[in-house]
């Protein structure tokens, strides 16, 4: 396949290497965390890696470890899961006006090797929606560096792992990694509150039955997201109204255009 | 079902949800609009998500939640957690969040 690339892209598939390689460091050393915490965790070796090469996404697999340990059930696990992957939702609608012109599976092979460094580096770049040469090459370039260091790393890490006695406690390490992720997924005043709902309602749920604190602190957490963004949203309304009210009262012209805060924010 | 088959049909199964997601627009185009409501609520649900798992995993400590500084495990989370605040390392949270837990199984 290689052999069938353009000059052209093949400097865009340089180009993605060399836009990715500043962040090897970084995804290494998750891989590696998140390879030791599933040899740790209550999956096998052979499970570990399957579970490494085929789901490829780090943050769900990290957060699915404590719930196959607590036998959650399997809906529970995939809900989570999909909860923690949603921000993939938002980056595939970015991708969509890019790559529409490919054929389904073309599409679907994109979107699986998609991840958030090379989301954000491939959008920072001047692409125009549609087919543009070497576009491609250029996101593939970081897709196969972002795969190939992550699923080298979290073999190491799996083999690894077993190496060190159980009694070092290293399953931490992969919660540990999860606390980042969470902090920096906090962003504006909802986001707080969901979390703060879900861990409250976490810890109140702990002792319920089949298991149903996890989905039902998740739950509470959405429904507590949205009240606020709706309180948000009101309190903003009834500022922008005020505004304007005075303004017409001295200028006697119309409201200015108000741009209300809301509560998400990438 | 025995335990290697839920792990197996966990693993199938989140290698679908990574597909569905990473390519759910890729495959729908344009014919799935979002409302604006669900397009928040998927920007605070993994912050919701992550927080409902971390929170009761790392105060479950010897199989019973345990809310008190017996738990080396809390302890430790919470160190990593305000080294992070602090330093916005995610290398630098684990290695000193299990320092922490390191610390206190030798001298706590």
């Amino acid at each position: 396949m290689l052999l069938r690339l353009s000059d052209l892209d093949r400097r865009a598939l340089r180009d993605g290497y060399r836009q990715y390689s500043p962040s090897l460091m970084a995804m290494l050393s998750w891989g590696l965390v998140t390879g030791i915490a599933m040899s740790k965790s209550v999956l096998t070796v052979p499970q570990a890696l399957a579970m490494s090469l085929l789901v490829y996404a780090g943050s769900s697999q990290l957060a699915v470890l404590p719930l196959l340990a607590a036998k959650l059930p399997v809906w529970t696990v995939l809900l989570t899961a999909a909860m923690v992957n949603t921000r993939f939702l938002i980056f595939s609608a970015g991708l969509t006006p890019h790559f529409s012109y490919h054929p389904l599976w073309r599409r679907m092979l994109i979107g699986f090797f998609n991840g958030d460094i090379i989301y954000l580096m491939f959008m920072r770049q001047p692409f125009k929606a549609g087919f543009e040469p070497g576009k491609e090459a250029f996101f593939w370039g970081m897709a196969i560096l972002s795969w190939l260091s992550w699923q080298v790393s979290s073999v190491v890490g799996i083999l690894l792992g077993s190496v060190f006695p159980d009694s070092w406690g290293l399953e931490l390490a992969g919660t540990l990694a999860l606390i980042p992720i969470m902090v920096s997924a906090l962003a504006g005043r909802s986001t707080v509150v969901a979390a703060l709902v879900a861990s409250v309602v976490a810890i109140a749920g702990y002792h319920l039955p089949y298991r149903l604190g996890l989905p039902l602190a998740v739950l509470a957490a959405l429904a507590g997201g949205l009240g606020t963004d709706h309180l948000i949203e009101r309190a903003d309304l009834r500022r922008i109204r005020a505004h304007a009210a005075t303004h017409a009262a001295t200028h006697g012209d119309s409201a200015p255009l108000g741009r209300p805060e809301s509560g998400g924010g990438a | 079902m025995n335990d290697a088959g839920y792990i197996w049909s966990v693993i199938v199964g989140m290698t679908l949800v990574t597909l569905i997601t990473r390519a759910f627009f890729l495959f729908a185009g344009n014919r799935v609009n979002l409302p604006q409501r669900a397009q928040r609520a998927l920007r605070y649900a993994p912050a919701a998500a992550l927080a409902a798992v971390v929170v009761p995993d790392v105060l479950t400590w010897h199989d019973a939640l345990t809310l008190s500084f017996a738990n080396h495990q809390m302890l430790a989370a919470v160190a990593g957690l305000l080294w992070y605040l602090w330093r916005r390392s995610m290398i630098e949270t684990i290695v000193f969040g299990m320092l922490v837990l390191t610390a206190l199984r030798w001298w706590a």
